[in-house]
């Protein structure tokens, strides 16, 4: 027997952002308690609204299904004394709750035993669910969550109503407090309350009749046909926006396009801050021409049928003109003064009470920014360089960046371009915090990345200076973002980098700090390769031989992935691995490896150890400043023989000084070359 | 509808939901949150329903009564309901009812906005409801008040009051709002939108404030230690006030910033903690007799056992 079932969770309005993962969590978490219960099914399918999180399997077989399951109890062998069953026996079956005469010979691997055969499972699914669902729903996590009656049980919001329906009738089961029954909510304001339903398809209809579309693909289709048709009604298109769109169909329980009109004046702003405003602040998608030209006509989705008597879209209008009134009034009182009028007041802001303010922060990047320029070859002309940099920090003195504090740089950005500045020099302005996230893309032009890199690196080496560390979650002023913002950006445009020479050159930093920061720094290199899919191993061999570029640690920990599953790669990681022991051991006993040595004693393994060191150290040392990584794997991957053959024949430790002191420069010298390429003894094999 | 109209019908509506219809604070406060009818009622385990209207104070949005849209002073509706009820959305949609919102006719949506007040330890989880895209009100769970989980929660609605009569009315001028049928808001607001304006960006002297903010301080300290929480609650007040003010002129800096709002907040977090014990001390006199002397006896073994918790430590301390 086959029965559909039905969950629906109802709750106060969920954010939207949180909705698309908490329906994937309550999808799997579902598949995998029907699996693991042996529950036959034909799929889950999850739906929902801000008010609702519902969970639909069509097909859902009524009973476990049963399986035979062997009990075994003593070897046959002890079963028995004088024909009578033995105490081990009798134990047995007392334990198992059978009799002696039901117990029979069963043939194993290791020999014949009693014991029975029984049958388990065989549950009902409606059982199965209501001991399985609170459980399950209780282990979803959101990126914010709340109590409201007791603070052990947490959700993102108050549950107020439950439907748990296992083919029309109840699965008794309570959720935070609330017990399951037949009946749903429609929408708050066009909607009853205690709708009764009997099933899935009595529900969808019963709900679609109480205004709630509850399928999100049936609220996504009408949004974008509503708006395709106001956009092509305003002679433009829509512009499309993914992110807006998926939050618009969960915020919304019956979507409806309504489409509003704004002065024309107000398109004297830049599209950006146009954007801005209508997207990040109302939610509303913006209309474009063929050409790509904003045209004054904003889409906004309303959570309901229509507008009545126009008074919905007389509202939207109302709230984007007084926005718009404001942005534009900035827009021209922030054209008052030029970015490089408004440098001199940024002596007044403070960047960090111990740092200085962002005038000193200005003073410090342009150096910067000019040793960064010419340490990767990013080639960006000494005065355009010296423009990007000294208006780069002016938009903190405007109202437009006090406004929208998100879009500052592209302001700046923006103001350089309407002052005339070249565009090599604004588009380096307006790209200057990208990349805000591992997501986002680098700043396209190379002022930009030499701004960005000079912005973050004097922000980081500035916090470590005055012991602005983060720890644990805590780090305020996001050197962790920074600093992977500057990996991905050296890596993104292949530049060459060393972080050392930065350190070196700030000097705001004494050995231990730049130590510190290092660490920190590899940190996030570590991050960001385990983020690209290379194994643990592989990143730390890779920075064993140094981490100052990080392009060149990708080069390396590339090369060493491609080559590691390769058996003679595998047997040089684990003679590394020696070595490295050999070498750490000997140094903690306090040998030096100074000293002379001579011939004594030398053996044909050691001897061709001795040849090959001579013809490999010098070029692999080649290769590798060649970047040449791969190849020079290979080269140390080809004398896996010769090492073999030492470690088989000859004694390091040899009881002789002089000996053990050669044999140990021989691999040091062999450990050291490779070194360069990377730390393979850190591979796991 | 007047201003005045729209503050009696709201004050009415929730007068019939068994609220207490309060008065404004009268410490100057930057948002209704800060009244102790809401800071102190929601701790604790006693029920509490209450209605105000607080004039709330931000120095930053002064605009010298230019700007139509932004006030350094403006009205909030604060209401809170402890414990929330079940249907407590829907009763806050009636309010809306009750102001002459037709709801079929509007969009209305509950747009995820979750509070947090540094200063105050205080977060909670909840929405801006919007009416048409306009935000007409704060809709908040509160879970955290100085620093102390809360048991029961409080729902908090509060409604600005501008804000939604320029709605209702289609004024796009605050100072054009009706106050009454003869008065305008702007013959009684305007010149004071200039004053203060003008005293909290070019007048008020920084210096003195930070003086101030040292001297409200070391009182609030001193009345703590003499447990007397209600008047260091109104110093602490002063301080947000003066933290506020020199917020203003950018006479803080980030680092500042921090140091100056956990300072704040530590005397905030002794203000929470020392009126759940005075209403402990009085044994809960809003709950039921029954549920008070449950409470009482709660909060006997919890000090009971942070006191064993305590004696633990020490003596791990000495034998270690």
């Amino acid at each position: 027997m086959k029965g559909e079932f039905l969950l629906e969770i109802g709750s106060e309005e969920i954010p939207a952002r949180a909705m698309d993962k908490a329906l994937n969590d309550l999808g799997a978490g579902f598949e995998e308690l029907l699996t693991e219960s042996d529950l036959e099914f034909d799929q889950v399918r999850t739906l929902g609204t801000a008010r609702r999180l519902v969970v639909h399997v069509p097909s859902l077989t009524e009973r476990q299904k049963t399986r035979k399951v062997t009990t075994l109890g003593p070897p046959n062998s002890i079963a028995f004394e004088d024909g009578k069953p033995s105490r081990a026996l009798e134990g047995f079956a007392r334990k198992a709750g059978v009799g002696v005469d039901d117990l029979s010979v069963f043939d194993t691997e290791r020999g014949e035993y009693m014991g029975f055969e029984s049958e388990v499972g065989g549950r009902m699914a409606s059982e199965i669910l209501s001991e399985g669902i609170p459980g399950l729903v209780r282990n979803m996590s959101f990126p914010k969550m709340m109590y409201w009656t007791d603070p052990g049980q947490r959700f993102v919001r108050p549950i107020r109503w439950v439907v748990a329906l296992f083919d029309g009738t109840v699965i008794p089961l309570e959720l935070y407090g609330v017990s399951a029954g037949t009946a749903s909510d429609g929408h708050r304001v066009l909607g009853s309350r205690a709708i009764r339903v009997s099933g899935f398809d009595d529900y969808l209809r019963k709900l679609e009749q109480n205004y709630v579309l509850v399928a999100q693909d049936a609220r996504r289709q009408k949004i974008e046909f509503e708006l395709e048709r106001d956009a092509v009604a305003h002679g433009g298109r829509i512009i499309a926006d993914a992110a807006l769109l998926e939050e618009v169909v969960f915020i919304n329980e019956f979507p409806s396009v309504v489409a509003g009109e704004f002065d024309s004046r107000f398109l004297e702003l830049p599209r950006e801050i146009l954007i801005t405003v209508m997207r990040v602040h109302l939610k509303y998608f913006g209309v474009e021409d063929a050409d790509g030209a904003l045209l004054p006509y904003f889409l906004a989705v309303m959570n309901t049928k229509e507008d009545v008597n126009g008074r919905i879209r007389k509202g939207h209008e109302r709230v984007l003109r007084a926005r718009l009134a404001d942005a534009l009034f900035f827009w021209e009182v922030d054209g008052k003064k030029t970015l490089e009028e408004r440098r001199e007041g940024l002596g007044t802001v403070v960047f960090q009470k111990e740092l200085g303010s962002y005038s000193d922060k200005l003073a410090r990047l342009l150096p910067m920014a000019a040793s960064i320029d010419e340490m990767t070859g990013a080639g960006v002309a000494p005065d355009v360089l010296a423009d990007v940099v000294g208006w780069s920090k002016s938009d903190l003195m405007t109202d437009l960046v006090g406004e929208f504090p998100n879009m500052q740089g592209v302001i700046g950005g923006l103001l350089a371009r309407r002052e005339g500045a070249s565009e090599e020099v604004w588009r380096a302005i307006y790209e200057q915090y990208r990349p805000a996230s591992l997501e986002d893309s680098s700043p396209r032009t190379m002022g930009g990345v030499v701004l960005s890199l000079a912005d973050r690196l004097d922000t980081l080496i500035g916090c470590f200076s005055i012991g602005a560390v983060p720890t644990g979650s805590e780090d305020p002023l996001g050197l962790r973002r920074h600093t992977q913002a500057v990996i991905k950006m050296l890596l993104d445009h292949d530049l060459p980098f060393s972080m050392r020479v930065i350190l070196e050159s700030d000097r705001r930093l004494d050995r231990e700090g730049q130590e510190r920061l290092l660490g920190f720094y590899e940190d996030r290199l570590r991050f960001i390769l385990g983020r690209a899919g290379f194994a643990y191993d592989e990143i730390n061999a890779a920075i064993g031989a140094g981490s100052d570029s990080p392009v060149d640690v990708q080069r390396r920990v590339e090369a060493l992935h491609d080559v590691r599953e390769s058996p003679d790669m595998v047997a040089i990681a684990g003679a590394f691995k020696r070595i490295k022991n050999i070498l750490l051991q000997s140094a903690k006993k306090g040998e030096g490896l100074d000293g002379d040595t001579d011939r004594r004693e030398m053996e044909a393994e050691e001897q061709a150890l001795e040849e090959l060191v001579d013809r490999v150290e010098p070029l692999v040392a080649e290769l590798a400043a060649a970047g040449e990584y791969r190849r020079a794997l290979d080269e140390m991957a080809g004398i896996r023989a010769t090492v073999d053959a030492f470690f088989d024949r000859i004694l390091v430790m040899h009881e002789d000084d002089v000996i053990r002191r050669r044999r140990l420069k021989l691999l040091k010298r062999l450990f050291d070359s490779f070194l360069e390429v990377a730390d393979v003894s850190e591979v796991v094999v | 509808m007047t201003f005045q109209q729209l503050m009696l019908a709201l004050m009415d509506f929730w007068g019939r939901r068994s609220c207490v219809l309060q008065q404004p604070y009268d410490v100057e406060v930057g948002a209704g949150t800060m009244h102790p009818e809401t800071f102190l009622r929601v701790l604790g385990p006693e029920p509490y329903r209450v209605a105000y209207i607080q004039p709330s104070r931000r120095p930053a949005d002064g605009r010298y009564g230019d700007n139509p849209n932004r006030l350094e002073k403006h009205h909030q509706l604060q209401v809170i309901l402890k414990p929330p009820p079940a249907d407590i959305q829907m009763i806050y949609l009636e309010s809306l009812t009750a102001m002459g919102i037709k709801l079929e006719e509007h969009d209305i949506k509950f747009e995820e906005d979750n509070w947090e007040w540094p200063m105050g330890g205080a977060t909670g989880v909840g929405w801006q409801v919007t009416l048409d895209g306009e935000e007409i009100s704060q809709f908040t769970y509160f879970q955290q008040t100085g620093g102390l989980d809360l048991l029961p929660i409080s729902g908090e609605i509060t409604y600005g009051l501008e804000r939604i009569l320029m709605y209702l009315n289609d004024v796009e001028n605050v100072y054009d709002l009706p106050w009454n049928e003869h008065v305008s808001y702007g013959e009684i607001r305007r010149r004071d939108e200039f004053e203060f304006s003008k005293y909290y960006f070019e007048l008020a002297d920084i210096d003195r404030y930070f003086r101030l903010f040292d001297e409200h301080e070391a009182e609030a300290k001193h009345l703590l230690d003499e447990n007397l929480v209600l008047a260091a609650y109104d110093n602490c007040l002063k301080c947000s006030q003066l933290f506020n003010v020199l917020d203003a002129r950018g006479a803080i800096s980030v680092t500042e910033r921090v140091h100056v709002i956990a300072r704040v907040r530590s005397l905030l977090g002794r203000v929470a903690r020392g009126y759940v014990e005075g209403r402990l001390e009085l044994e809960f006199p809003l709950l039921d007799r029954e549920a008070a002397l449950r409470e009482v006896e709660r909060a006997r073994q919890r000090a009971e056992q942070s006191s064993k918790k305590r004696n633990k430590k020490r003596n791990k301390e000495r034998t270690g």
